[in-house]
């Protein structure tokens, strides 16, 4: 099974990361900058032992996001050992790999519970059991301190209400509006839509295809055959909204075959994405592209939250990442499209961690 | 009993149409006439255009477990077969070009090895297929895992052109599968080796008593099968942009249903290459079609599944069988 | 005729008429079967004996005719009508189910009032010493030889004490000592009070054993006597005496100082013994003798396709047998399933063999092969629409010539033909040996079996008559006569050959060696699950040295509650692999029962909602299990075709029930369902238990022996009385039920509906069951051993974590796992793991 929704999430998880990279180059981070010896105020004196599990690990974005813990778990001493393990999709696995780090005493897990509530008895039993249990980015329903130590989620309602304000503001005369999320009804797109029909209440703003969004699995090949049956069907495309924008480079061209323009884009990052936009934009005037940063920072948040509860540090007060704008093709504002030809179109820029990092990670 | 007349050199076309293709082509045109009908959209030539890619890759990897079917077998390892090969050509090349001709030669290596490993499994030790291709999967997984580390790359662009691009107004994954067709028809059909395959698939007892060599072309069948989900696998990297790891496992039930839906026995016997890929074509259509028709997922499996029952049933009810007990129950009431 | 008293009589059969397909077998026969004598049914192949009894014992039903059984009147019966009715029936070919064990080959034949009050194993060692069958009870039937076997049948059928006993050419694979046996225990019976009817071919048999004897001639009734009142000379008249006059071209005359151009030596194999055979150019030679005697088995092995020693030259040179395979050309007496294929046309079919002379330029030319063709077809007059059509539409004796025309389009250095006209009307016989003689004449060695002695004597310059293997008789030109062939084959007294692999006979009491104990265990049931747990201590050993959380209480457990859920499902799946079938369907099913239940069994569910939830869900595991097999059994679909579309509507019906994930379990209930008992989850014992009980089931009780007969050899175990459908639906059934406790794990587990879930048990519950030992074709395995495989499954998954290997090795350990299994109970059972010929 692979899990798409893992994929979405942790694009998402980039987003944020990528939003709270911005927010801390703007404003000065304490827990980033603090030059004290002890290091980051979430770093505590006691010795503690981490696990880092993913439902699905099984793509680029995965891979950049688990280095961007590591990395985070790198700054605090007081972590002697960090544990991976990726559930390759499969439910069974990743509930078994829970149960495996919790008998083997690790003290602190950090789980990206990519099969949503399924997981939930199993992080029940790691916190009744005493393990600091730290799920990110997919609410696998349940409370906080009673299910898990606490839930480190993504914000994406505010990703729906940034495409949804980016819409308004280019389309002011209305727009038909093409939605591609994951699995059927996978919390993410649910919320997204919440977001963006907040802003867009006018009726000039018309929802086309399924509702309350195309179902892609967040299968690329999968999205291309969805958005090809869509294009067809619906003649006057004036926007796509993803949550998953690299996935749709390869579908985009389906509008050239069929003599149209590219539509606008409002979606979240991808170095293929950048690029795609930087080599077609010229042949297709209505191409516009705006992200939301991919979240793969949101795993730094979940694993401070983990290191202070486990460590004995300081807890850090927000436990929601929030993903802030990335490109604006139209306004340029926070930053036009990027691109890195020179690197592999599986970075993410908007991540916290260096484009050329990142690259020499895909090796 | 005797025929009237001796036997006449062959007037008959070469080219023989059997009911398992005329089936499939009945089928086919009458799904393309609904499709017309009652979803406009999903023949319009956009959306053909980026449909037929699909159907042509499904067609490749069933002509694939074709061959293996139709020596009485079964291969389960078409996940990782198609997998491995989408992760060498976008890892190794990693979006340079010059590269791409020897990542396809590598994938085509391991290709071979992976059949190998099959046919020797199953031809020389008699190992169960099931069992066989089962476990060659699990360790078709592992390079995929060992190689990538799970994470394929973005897809050349030569390999993009070559096998996602467009020529003539038709996809190139088109072209690749009637290339394929085409060498698997004549392989069959023209050479010695091919005709002797036919034989021993059509009739294992019969081909052995005329001295062929019955278990090594049975465990040959798999190299072939690999080599073809080989193809399917580059092709689809090359029409999907960022195709993951674990790609091949979409093919693994369709792969069946197709040859099942070609007409081909589970029990052995003659392949139809040609049906077997007009089925993969149905089969995508249907699904275009179920989808544009905008009906839920979980309906479109249904439909799938009975599409697959009515196939299976159609060759396996005896209906001259049961429409006489049908008459014979309903005439009983004599008044 | 002698009248015999009709009250008096045990059965009559009373003109009884059989056709098959337009050629009648029977034609009114009517027989008398008194108690207390043997009556010897006497004839050639083809006579109709075994069809008669066929009829008497219900394993076929008459086209006309009826029969009177103890009074009573039946237009036909059935195999388990005519076993209540007394009547036991031994085969020419033993109904034996190679898969399981002497004694549960016994206990499944048998009803089980003879074993009321008994001791079984004492009852079998008894039946077993009224033959003189010195073999252990546990031994599979599977390694017993021929001889053994048909005295396990014999057995079989007078354990049921029978007023009937029907015996089928008893003695064709018996050695000396047995066939004296044999006949005392006849006349034991008859002293009993048995009605005893004895087929043979064979006078000598006759006049030791029967009282009575009727002799059949082409599926009428010549005459019926008591044996003192008949001489040998009346009989063979009786016997021999065809209608048909069939023309045979003229034969050869033999030139002086001429080389064979067949020589055959001291040829000994499977079946034969002794063979000398020799040809010279332009001569025909026979094989005469009555079918089953080693004529087939004697010309595969001059095609190179049987082992023998011995030498075969063909003109003057030594032939081996690889080189004689594929030079040979071989007609085989099978035309149906051996001599063409249906389903091809009569080009492809005349082609086979002869392939390579059609290439041009490294491609076959249709041109050139359809020429080529064409001219054989032509010389041999075949009569078809085209040579394309389908071999199928051909008459039997057109579809001789085609194979025929493969057999001279190939160039053979020798043909052999078995029963080359049987199925073929007159005019077309005519044709075929006129072909048959010019083959001959161009100096290629023509060989011909037949079981005509007829067409023997008019065919062919020289006949072998074989009897059991032995060179009986040679008949050189004008010696040929049927009537000497026939002469010679029923006068035989040569006793059976069979070369097998000398199986040491135990009598009962002796204790086996030790190391006959060990090889008796590998080959056995309990091996593999004994293999696994070796490597399950071991792997969980080196890992506890690594860790010692391992063995601790928390990863106990968690281990167990996954393998609950796996190992619930892998025996469901091991039911119906016992059957020879396959469930591909049982994941989906667990993912849909968990969907279904998380309509009724939510946190404020009442009981009644609970109670309601449960029954549905047993509702549709069975509806499942019906849907499946009924598709199977009736839908002819093969099971992974069927299962296969379950699967995919399962998949369907779920998600349509649930299109995203909801529906809470009920806390409480998940709690309960995952109680532990110290480091050990209750429902884990409840597994344990159930394996065991199931076990037993399998061992001891009627249902198991029935499931694993009928995956061992399904119309065997119809000849035994197996309701085959009826079981086969009961696996699918009970699979579905297994799967639904499965469910119930996994509902605990995961404690949401979510229709994407179970998916992956399908593969894993194969790899659990196979892993545990039991064969993919059926008819033997165990639970045990599946329970085993889905330990080892789970701790292998959990080792991963622990050792902190990369994703990589799980799949390459997986992998390992599954394939040296697999190869290392192959090897150690000497029993391929084959494909299973349909």
């Amino acid at each position: 099974m692979i899990s798409h929704r893992k994929v979405a999430m942790a694009i998402t998880a980039a987003t944020a990361a990528a939003l709270i990279l911005a927010g801390c180059a703007t404003t000065s981070a304490p827990t980033e900058t603090t030059a004290s010896s002890d290091g980051p105020s979430w770093c505590g004196p006691n010795k503690a032992t981490l696990g880092l599990l993913d439902g699905f690990g099984g793509n680029s974005w995965r891979l950049v996001t688990t280095a961007a813990g590591k990395d985070e778990v790198a700054k605090c001493a007081s972590i002697t050992k960090l544990e991976y393990a990726d559930g390759q999709g499969d439910t069974q696995k990743s509930i078994s790999d829970i149960q495996g780090m919790v008998a083997k005493g690790i003290n602190a897990l950090v789980v990206f519970p990519d099969a949503g509530e399924a997981m939930l008895p199993a992080l029940r039993s790691a916190f009744q059991a005493g393990v600091i249990t730290v799920p990110y980015r997919v609410f696998p329903g349940g409370k906080d301190g009673v299910d898990y130590s606490t839930f480190v989620g993504a914000d994406f309602v505010t990703d729906g209400v940034n495409w949804g304000n980016w819409v308004k503001a280019n389309f002011p005369d209305g727009a038909n509006i093409l939605f591609l999320s994951g699995p059927a009804g996978n919390s993410q797109g649910v919320d997204e839509r919440t977001g963006f029909e907040s802003v867009l209440t006018d009726p000039k703003y018309k929802y086309i295809g399924e509702k309350p969004f195309e179902v892609t699995n967040w299968d690329p090949s999968l999205t291309q055959q969805v958005l090809t049956a869509a294009i067809a069907k619906n003649p006057k495309i004036d926007v796509i909204m993803s949550d998953f924008g690299p996935s749709l480079v390869g579908a985009l061209p389906q509008f050239t075959k069929s003599g149209r323009s590219i539509p606008a884009l409002a979606t979240s990052d991808g170095n293929v994405l950048g690029c795609f936009f930087e080599d077609n934009k010229a042949a297709n005037p209505d191409f516009k592209l705006m992200t939301v940063a991919t979240g793969n920072d949101n795993v730094r948040l979940a694993i401070q939250q983990a290191v202070a509860r486990a460590t004995g540090g300081v807890v850090p007060s927000s436990s929601k990442f929030e993903a802030p704008m990335f490109e604006d093709s139209v306004s340029g504002t926070p930053s036009k499209v990027q691109c890195r030809k020179d690197l592999s179109g599986d970075i993410y820029i908007s991540a916290q961690m260096s484009a050329d990092d990142q690259n020499a990670l895909l090796k | 009993m005797a025929q009237i007349s001796a036997v006449q050199p062959s007037k008959v076309s070469r080219v023989q149409i059997s009911k398992g293709l005329l089936t499939v082509l009945v089928s086919t045109g009458m799904l393309f006439l609904l499709s017309a009908l009652l979803a406009p959209s999903s023949v319009v030539p956009g959306t053909l255009l980026g449909m037929l890619p699909f159907a042509a890759i499904l067609g490749i990897v069933g002509l694939g477990q074709m061959l293996v079917i139709q020596q009485a077998g079964i291969d389960l390892s078409v996940p990782g077969a198609v997998s491995l090969a989408i992760v060498i050509v976008s890892h190794e090349p990693n979006g340079d070009n010059s590269k791409l001709f020897g990542a396809v030669v590598m994938a085509l290596g391991f290709a071979v090895v992976a059949g190998l490993l099959n046919a020797l499994l199953i031809g020389v030790m008699s190992l169960n297929p099931i069992i066989a291709t089962l476990g060659t999967n699990a360790l078709l997984f592992g390079a995929v895992l060992g190689i990538s580390g799970g994470t394929p790359r973005t897809t050349t662009t030569l390999l993009a052109a070559i096998a996602g691009g467009i020529s003539f107004g038709i996809p190139n994954a088109v072209f690749f599968v009637l290339a394929t067709l085409l060498v698997v028809v004549i392989v069959l059909r023209k050479t010695v080796a091919g005709r002797r395959y036919e034989a021993i698939g059509a009739s294992a007892p019969v081909a052995r008593v005329s001295g062929l060599h019955v278990k090594t072309h049975q465990g040959l069948a798999y190299v072939w099968a690999q080599l073809l989900y080989c193809t399917a696998g580059i092709v689809l990297a090359g029409v999907t942009n960022q195709p993951t790891a674990f790609q091949g496992n979409a093919y693994m039930l369709p792969s069946v249903a197709v040859v099942v839906l070609g007409g081909t026995s589970l029990l052995g016997g003659r392949g139809l290459p040609a049906a077997t890929v007009l089925a993969a074509l149905f089969l995508t259509q249907l699904d275009q079609f179920v989808l544009a028709l905008g009906v839920p997922y979980a309906v479109r499996t249904l439909v799938q599944a009975a599409a697959l029952a009515i196939g299976v049933a159609i060759y396996t009810v005896d209906w001259p069988r049961l429409r006489a007990s049908l008459k014979g129950l309903l005439s009983v009431e004599k008044p | 005729m002698p009248n015999a008293k009709a009250q008096d009589a045990v059965m009559q059969l009373r003109s009884i008429s059989k056709n098959y397909a337009g050629v009648a077998a029977l034609t009114e026969v009517s027989l008398e079967i008194l108690p207390g004598e043997v009556h010897a049914l006497l004839g050639e192949n083809g006579a109709g004996k075994s069809t008669l009894m066929n009829v008497a014992s219900g394993t076929v039903a008459p086209s006309s005719g009826d029969l009177l059984v103890h009074g009573k009147e039946y237009s036909s019966l059935t195999p388990a009508l005519a076993a209540s009715l007394g009547i036991a029936i031994v085969h020419q070919h033993p109904a034996v189910l190679p898969d399981l064990t002497v004694l549960e080959n016994i206990q499944v034949a048998l009803s089980s009032d003879i074993f009321k009050g008994q001791v079984a194993e004492k009852l079998g060692a008894e039946i077993l010493a009224r033959v003189g069958l010195k073999i252990s009870l546990r031994q599979r039937v599977e390694e017993l030889t021929i001889a053994q076997k048909h005295l396990l049948e014999i057995a079989k059928a007078l354990a049921t004490q029978p007023k009937i006993l029907v015996l089928d050419e008893p003695t064709a694979a018996l050695g000396q000592d047995s066939v004296e046996l044999l006949f005392s225990l006849v006349a034991n019976e008859v002293e009993r009070g048995t009605a005893v009817v004895y087929i043979t071919h064979r006078l000598a048999e006759v006049r030791q054993v029967a009282q009575r004897v009727t002799v059949l001639r082409d599926g009428k009734l010549r005459a019926t006597s008591l044996i003192s009142e008949i001489t040998d000379a009346e009989l063979l008249a009786l016997i021999i005496g065809r209608e048909l006059k069939s023309s045979f071209p003229p034969k050869h005359t033999t030139t002086a100082d001429q080389k064979p151009n067949l020589s055959v030596k001291g040829l000994t194999g499977d079946g034969f013994t002794n063979v000398d055979l020799e040809a010279f150019p332009g001569q025909i030679i026979g094989i005469a003798g009555v079918v089953g005697n080693g004529q087939s088995e004697l010309l595969k092995a001059l095609a190179g396709q049987r082992e023998f020693t011995g030498t075969i030259e063909i003109n003057g040179e030594e032939k081996l047998a690889p080189q004689l395979n594929g030079r040979a050309a071989l007609m085989p007496a099978d035309r149906q399933r051996e001599g063409v294929i249906m389903r091809m046309s009569v080009r492809e079919n005349a082609s086979l063999a002869a392939l390579k002379k059609f290439k041009v330029r490294g491609f076959l030319s249709r041109k050139v092969e359809d020429s080529t063709v064409q001219q054989t077809l032509t010389s041999l007059s075949v009569k078809a629409a085209s040579q394309e059509a389908p071999v199928s539409s051909l008459s039997g004796g057109n579809q001789q010539k085609v194979v025929m025309a493969r057999a001279l389009l190939s160039d053979p250095i020798v043909i052999l033909a078995d029963e080359p006209t049987q199925g073929v009307d007159v005019g077309a016989r005519a044709e075929l040996y006129e072909i048959l003689r010019e083959a001959s004449a161009r100096g290629i060695p023509v060989v011909v079996a037949s079981s005509d002695a007829k067409e023997l004597e008019g065919l062919c310059d020289t006949v072998y008559v074989l009897s059991r293997g032995h060179v009986v008789r040679t008949l050189v030109a004008d010696e040929n006569s049927e009537e000497k062939m026939i002469h010679a084959a029923v006068t035989s007294t040569t006793q059976a050959v069979r070369i097998e692999r000398a199986n040491r006979e135990q009598a009962s009491g002796e204790k086996p060696s030790l190391r006959d104990r060990f090889s008796r265990f590998m080959k056995g049931d309990y091996a593999p699950p004994a293999l696994l747990a070796l490597v399950m201590v071991v792997l969980g050993g080196y890992i506890f040295t690594l860790n010692a959380n391992y063995l601790g209480a928390f990863n106990i457990s968690s281990i167990l509650i996954l393998v609950t859920a796996l190992g619930f499902i892998a025996l469901g799946q091991t039911v119906v692999m016992m059957t020879g079938g396959i469930d591909l369907a049982v994941g989906p099913l667990a993912g849909l029962l968990v969907v279904v239940a998380s309509f009724f069994i939510n946190d404020e569910s009442p009981l009644l909602s609970i109670l309601l939830g449960f029954i549905t869900m047993i509702a549709v595991s069975i509806v499942v299990g019906l849907v499946n097999s009924s598709l199977i059994r009736f839908g002819k679909f093969t099971a992974i075709a069927a299962t296969l579309t379950t699967y995919i509507a399962l998949g369907g019906f779920a998600f349509l029930l649930r299109n995203n994930p909801g529906g809470y379990i009920n806390g409480g209930l998940a709690m309960l369902i995952t109680t532990k008992l110290g480091p050990i989850p209750a429902a884990f014992v409840v597994l344990v238990l159930a394996t065991l009980g199931m076990e037993f089931l399998l061992r001891k009780r009627r249902w198991g022996w029935q499931l694993r007969a009928v995956g061992s050899n399904e119309e065997s175990a119809r000849r035994v009385g197996v309701k085959v459908t009826r079981t086969i639906i009961g696996a699918y059934v009970i699979s579905a039920l297994f799967t639904s406790l499965g469910g119930v794990m996994l509902m605990a587990q995961i404690g949401i509906g979510d229709a994407s879930q179970g998916v992956g048990y399908t593969l894993t519950s194969i790899t659990a069951v196979v892993l545990g030992g039991t064969s993919l074709l059926g008819g033997r395995g165990t639970f045990v051993g599946t329970l085993m495989g889905s330990v080892l499954l789970i701790q292998v998954l959990n080792s991963t974590v622990f050792l902190g290997l990369d994703q990589m090795w799980q799949y390459i350990l997986q992998a390992l796992l599954i394939l040296v299994a697999a190869v290392i109970f192959s090897i150690a059972r000497n029993r391929k793991m084959a494909i299973k010929q349909a």
